[in-house]
């Protein structure tokens, strides 16, 4: 049949007073049945609204999870190419994925190693630096991406209907791909670099530490990208958050050296980064173990904030679609 | 009816109590029994933006603590844009639907929601499958090239690898792109983006299609390509939403029209009545005649009942 539903269904008389707030899934106007009737007699006609789903609608936290691991292949190619073509641009291309943290590496050995020639009483001070930047700029590179991730993914939010939760899950994924380059030439200068240290089947907790590092990321991501979608404005504070993090994460010195103070130095202690940072530079330059309590910490860390920004996230699905005047 | 200036003021006003049996409505006297299958349930939808203005005089002020903060910084004050005003509509699987209206009337507006994309002030949409949904603005990612675009989109959509293996061979000829297929897509022309696009948006088989004014950029063949395109998904129980500003287009394709204006549905039916009624509206305003125009069209809305859900089984 040929519904013109402007013609068959006639006004009804009930007056609609829903207004206010939002229908969901709970109180769909046609809830009583699988059936309901549109329009009043003698024009009514019923439909079948048992396969009606509503349109943006935030799903359960678990159907949300599931839906996440089944966009994993959007995630991963979107890491993986946009990755490839980051560089493009450039007259070197795949080239700088590798130079540029090896530059970045050198710079330091140079200022600290070769100029300067201070250790201020840390023992292998450049690895002690490489080490320190390396790690720390994969946890900002990650949480500014990733707290920009929906501003970035509006052409696919458009587009396409995803769990927003992929885009700053696939800003991460790229990010630790690029990890691995930096990692590798991390790897390579701690070997090269006088004084050069010995490779050792312990360097391998340097993985775990990486991967925890990751999860923190993504979840920092996702605990910030709802924030500034909402209030651009957190994205100009970001960049003194970071700073401020970076100066109280020891890149550059052992807060011990400074003070004695308690207080401080267990506010260190507790600084995930500086966790990172330590376990790092003890596994490699050290020959120290982390101890349980540094592991147990990170892992707090970790999940919690994974848990806490995944919420964060899930909770204002919705409003990803909303665009911004 | 009311007085024809304030038939579109206030979206809660009340209702004629007694509903007129219409001229040619096949169904008076006899409820239907058979049930019909709706592909997308528009339920009372309202969008109202906030926008900054800079020549707010007269316009919908948004008042309080936040219009003094906003003097205090500086800042334009912001006012509302009511872009649509209790819309709710029925759209059953195998329609084609044309929407059509002035420019600023709503449509894309309301095409947004539908698509979820939007979410509105109020009210909500209900359909039968994710709406994929095909505008102008049609660019996915710039940097890459258009092979990766489409993997990328197919897979943004929920497809594995192995089902875009499967269709690639096919979107690919549906976009007809030659060897820009290859080049970043920031190298495309609109039309070629909009080929693009489109193959991407149909390679799931959606069940509803919503078309922005998506054909309107392509070339004669890319248009009867998606036309064709547009018929096998109606085919395949689901429903097209089309807005489009060529009417010849629309007479073609729809099976059933809704005008909107200023945020309101003023007429939704047949689509050569509709069409011959906002077209002549359009003849008066483009000859100037804004009153006669104005009263013509809230005739037309006057004639026009929405939709009422009873509830219930019949």
């Amino acid at each position: 049949m040929s519904a013109r539903h402007g013609d068959e269904s006639e006004r009804t008389t009930r007056s609609s007073s829903r207004g206010g707030s939002r229908s969901t899934a709970q109180d769909a106007p046609w809830s009583a049945g699988p059936q309901t009737v549109i329009g009043d007699a003698p024009g009514r006609v019923a439909f079948d609204s048992s396969d009606l789903k509503p349109v943006g609608a935030r799903p359960p936290l678990l159907d949300y999870l599931v839906s996440l691991w089944g966009a994993r292949h959007f995630v991963i190619y979107d890491a993986r190419v946009r990755l490839a073509v980051s560089q493009d641009h450039t007259v070197l291309g795949k080239v700088w994925l590798v130079l540029n943290p090896i530059l970045f590496g050198f710079t330091f050995y140079l200022i600290f190693g070769l100029l300067l020639q201070t250790n201020r009483g840390i023992e292998n001070f450049t690895g002690f630096i490489i080490i320190g930047f390396m790690m720390f700029f994969y946890t900002t590179r990650s949480f500014v991406a990733g707290a920009r991730s929906i501003a970035n993914g509006q052409n696919l939010i458009r587009g396409f209907s995803f769990p927003r939760a992929a885009l700053p899950l696939a800003i991460n994924v790229r990010q630790a791909l690029s990890q691995l380059y930096v990692l590798a030439a991390m790897f390579a200068l701690v070997l090269v670099v006088p004084p050069s240290e010995r490779v050792g089947l312990h360097w391998l907790l340097v993985i775990p530490i990486f991967l925890l590092q990751t999860v923190f990321n993504w979840g920092l991501g996702m605990l910030f990208a709802p924030l500034v979608h909402k209030i651009p404005d957190v994205g100009n504070i970001m960049a003194v958050v970071t700073r401020l993090w970076m100066y109280s994460s020891g890149l550059f010195y052992e807060p011990s050296r400074f003070t004695d103070n308690a207080t401080i130095l267990a506010l260190f202690h507790l600084n995930p980064l500086y966790q990172i940072l330590q376990m790092t530079r003890g596994v490699m330059l050290y020959d120290t173990l982390p101890s349980m309590e540094q592991w147990s910490l990170l892992v707090v860390w970790a999940g919690g904030v994974w848990l806490l920004g995944l919420i964060a996230f899930w909770r204002n699905e919705e409003s990803y679609a909303n665009e911004r005047r | 009816m009311n007085a024809a200036d304030s038939l579109f003021e206030d979206p809660k006003a009340s209702t004629p109590e007694t509903p007129r049996p219409r001229p040619g409505d096949r169904h008076s006297g006899q409820p239907q029994a058979a049930a019909i299958r709706p592909a997308v349930v528009i339920d009372d939808v309202s969008m109202v933006y906030t926008v900054t203005s800079t020549g707010s005089e007269e316009e919908d002020q948004v008042h309080g603590a936040r219009r003094l903060a906003r003097r205090a910084l500086g800042r334009p004050p912001i006012v509302k844009n009511h872009a649509l005003t209790g819309v709710r509509l029925l759209i059953e699987q195998g329609e084609f639907v044309g929407f059509i209206g002035r420019n600023g009337s709503g449509k894309s507006t309301l095409m947004n929601i539908v698509a979820g994309q939007m979410n509105p002030t109020n009210g909500r949409v209900w359909a039968v499958d994710r709406p994929a949904k095909l505008g102008v603005n049609v660019a996915l990612v710039p940097a890459l090239s258009g092979d990766r675009n489409i993997r990328l989109g197919c897979l943004a959509q929920g497809m594995t690898p192995g089902e875009v293996d499967e269709v690639f061979d096919e979107l690919v000829e549906i976009a007809a792109l030659g060897k820009a297929l290859y080049w970043p897509m920031k190298a495309y022309s609109s039309g070629m983006a909009a080929r693009l696009r489109f193959a991407v948006a149909t390679a799931t088989n959606p069940h509803v299609l919503i078309l922005d004014e998506a054909l309107s950029t392509g070339d004669a063949q890319f248009q009867a390509r998606g036309q064709a395109r547009m018929q096998e998904i109606r085919k395949n129980a689901g429903c097209v939403m089309f807005v489009s500003h060529s009417m010849s287009e629309i007479r073609n394709l729809c099976t059933r029209v809704v005008w909107i204006d200023d945020g309101h549905v003023v007429m939704d039916g047949d689509t050569k009545d509709v069409v011959d009624r906002y077209d002549k509206y359009m003849g008066l305003l483009a000859d100037g005649n804004l009153l006669s125009a104005r009263a013509f069209r809230d005739e037309c809305a006057g004639q026009y009942r929405p939709l009422a859900w009873m509830g219930g089984s019949l």
